[in-house]
């Protein structure tokens, strides 16, 4: 490894940890947040159980659940690409739900007002309702269909990758 | 120098260039020195960097180590600090923002794989889909053979697994935006992706073959089929048409008619207007369940008729509740059941009837469920009816000595009739064989 590497590695491993050291301070001040409520909702560290296989709770606007892949100690190169693949893969999804679910509560919001504005205060009835849920759907086909192909790619492009990765535990062993 | 020259072979292209311009002031060794080695891999596809049709992220480039320049095109990028790499970053890209409660996701135990196997499996409508094949093979003339009807319920059963494991696999992030189906296995992470492929591949290709080899290809063939057509056709083809429904709609005929023909080897008439009941049965019961969902489907891309063309979506419903009627009335025509049947059978009918024709005035959310409800109510009811009111052997042959006026042979097959009866256990495929020529010897 030369001296630029080196260096940039070096950079970008203090930044890491500052930002490991920020956000940990951050999940620390809102888990104690959390903790004055009734129930004590238990968390674990992620950048101490970097490890185990941890999973969150629902986003709550995409509702997917983020999530950790173990790292383990001797991680080959090919198990931290696929680690990072799966990462990827995640990131998308994320993306594409957080955008489309609040294109669509925004969207209900407006209609819903609109309507009530048009009514003078009642609420959108159901036929009403079912006129936004067709737009919506027809205009967002094109968004989702390229999502759609992209996901079904990306998933099954993970299946061959996985299952060397498994192979690779079991021979290893 | 000869470091320079290191450094510069071997750090990637696309930040080469400013490497370049930034550290070399002798323009003659710029020229010379311009790399065409091959670069050091960094551990991932060019594919998997290049933006995504349709999504509005460029991935971080997660897997440097040096930092990312490509530039990110979406507002939900700027948590990406360049330095701050998802590899070693606390909250994976995107989730920020709100309070994770990380939890560990331990490997299962085998009581855990129980339970995820049943659920991957959808177990309880995988259940009621056996029902009707089981009903189908109890509708045949024919006596029962035991060895063939556990043969036939047991792979019946895999395949339709298989296929409900396929559609959990390709469905965790659509699933995880409806309520009725965010608990399933793979959106909350409790197995891994390849854990359930390998499951419904594994259930697919033992279902078929139990099939072929314990009871006939044509039934194997019809399983495969279905297979293919639930997993590869329907599922797909949820998120594109709403003609979904139709395929959807023969996905569940089908199961009927391998009961059918996995006792005889081929597909009658009468399997096909088992077929046919259930293919006009799904609608009014898909119908009024999409109903109650068409929000959920709406956010999240599915293409249903609830949400397209409500009026179409009860009146469909309605359609295939009169069809009913006919293909009801259709049975004791083709000997499978005695009259008894169209009389009893259309009464249910006209429940159904009257919940549709409610579903398609009203067309609100508890008419929607009332419909659902009935439907799930209507199946069994009206199978059980059929099994009823079947025509047994004894009845068909029974007919015919009557007719032939020949009671001496009349009486004589009756007796044949019985004894074999007894002994139903152990026909074999042969006997079944000679049975169904002396019966067809009997009623040509």
């Amino acid at each position: 490894m030369n001296t630029l590497q080196r260096s940039s590695l070096s950079t970008a491993r203090s930044c890491r940890r500052f930002a490991t050291s920020a956000s940990t301070s951050a999940s620390k001040a809102s888990t104690e947040d959390t903790s004055t409520k009734k129930r004590e909702r238990e968390s674990l560290d992620p950048a101490l159980n970097t490890h185990k296989f941890l999973a969150g709770n629902p986003h709550p606007v995409s509702n997917l659940r983020p999530v950790k892949y173990p790292v383990p100690t001797n991680e080959s190169a090919e198990d931290r690409s696929l680690r990072e693949q799966r990462e990827r893969v995640d990131a998308f999804n994320q993306n594409f739900w957080v955008n489309n679910n609040n294109m669509f509560n925004k969207a209900k919001a407006e209609y819903e007002d609109k309507i009530r504005a048009q009514n003078g205060g009642v609420a959108a009835t159901t036929e009403e309702l079912s006129v936004f849920y067709k737009d919506f759907l027809d205009k967002a086909y094109e968004r989702q269909m390229n999502y759609n192909r992209q996901w079904w790619i990306e998933n099954i492009g993970l299946l061959w990758p996985s299952a060397k990765s498994v192979v690779r535990k079991w021979t290893s062993k | 120098m000869l470091s320079r020259s290191h450094l510069i072979r071997v750090a990637p292209a696309r930040i080469q260039h400013r490497w370049f311009t930034s550290s070399c002031t002798n323009p003659h060794r710029l020229a010379r020195i311009q790399p065409r080695t091959s670069l050091v891999t960094l551990g991932y596809s060019a594919k998997s960097s290049t933006p995504l049709n349709g999504s509005r992220i460029m991935f971080t480039r997660a897997s440097s180590s040096i930092p990312p320049t490509s530039t990110s095109l979406s507002d939900n990028d700027k948590d990406s600090d360049p330095s701050t790499t998802p590899t070693t970053s606390t909250t994976p890209a995107g989730f920020q923002g709100y309070d994770i409660r990380w939890k560990e996701v331990k490997s299962p135990t085998i009581s855990d794989y129980i339970s995820i196997y049943l659920d991957l499996s959808k177990a309880r409508l995988g259940a009621l889909v056996t029902l009707t094949t089981m009903a189908g093979y109890a509708m045949t003339p024919m006596g029962a053979s035991l060895p063939t009807l556990f043969a036939l319920t047991t792979g019946t059963a895999l395949c339709i697994t298989s296929a409900n494991a396929y559609n959990q696999f390709v469905e965790p992030p659509y699933d995880a935006q409806m309520s009725r189906t965010r608990n399933r296995i793979l959106v909350r992470k409790a197995v891994s992706p390849l854990h359930a492929w390998s499951f419904a591949t594994l259930t697919g290709l033992g279902g078929t073959a139990l099939l072929a080899a314990a009871v006939n290809p044509l039934t194997a063939a019809l399983g495969a089929a279905n297979l293919v057509l639930y997993a590869a056709v329907y599922t797909p083809m949820k998120r594109v048409s709403i003609a979904n429904t139709w395929v959807g709609a023969v996905v569940g005929a089908i199961p009927p008619m391998m009961g059918w023909a996995a006792c005889t080897n081929s597909l009658d008439p009468e399997a096909w207007l088992l077929g046919l009941l259930l293919y006009a049965w799904q609608f009014p019961h898909f119908n009024s369940l999409a109903w109650n969902l068409r929000a959920d489907y709406s956010k999240a891309g599915y293409r249903m008729m609830a949400v397209t063309d409500p009026k179409l979506n009860a009146r469909v419903s309605l359609r295939y509740s009169l069809a009913l009627i006919p293909l009801v009335t259709l049975a004791p025509y083709l000997d499978m059941t005695s009259w008894w049947f169209a009389v009893d059978g259309n009464i249910v009918n006209g429940v159904m009837l009257a919940g549709a024709a409610n579903f398609w005035r009203k067309r609100d959310d508890k008419t929607a469920r009332q419909l659902f409800f009935g439907s799930l109510i209507y199946l069994p009811v009206i199978l059980a009816l059929m099994m009823f009111h079947k025509k047994g052997k004894q009845d068909i042959v029974q007919e015919v000595g009557s007719l032939e006026q020949v009671s001496e042979s009349g009486s004589a097959a009756q007796f044949k009739e019985e004894e074999d009866d007894d002994e139903y256990e152990y026909v074999d495929e042969d006997e079944e064989d000679e049975e169904e020529a002396h019966v067809a010897v009997k009623t040509a």
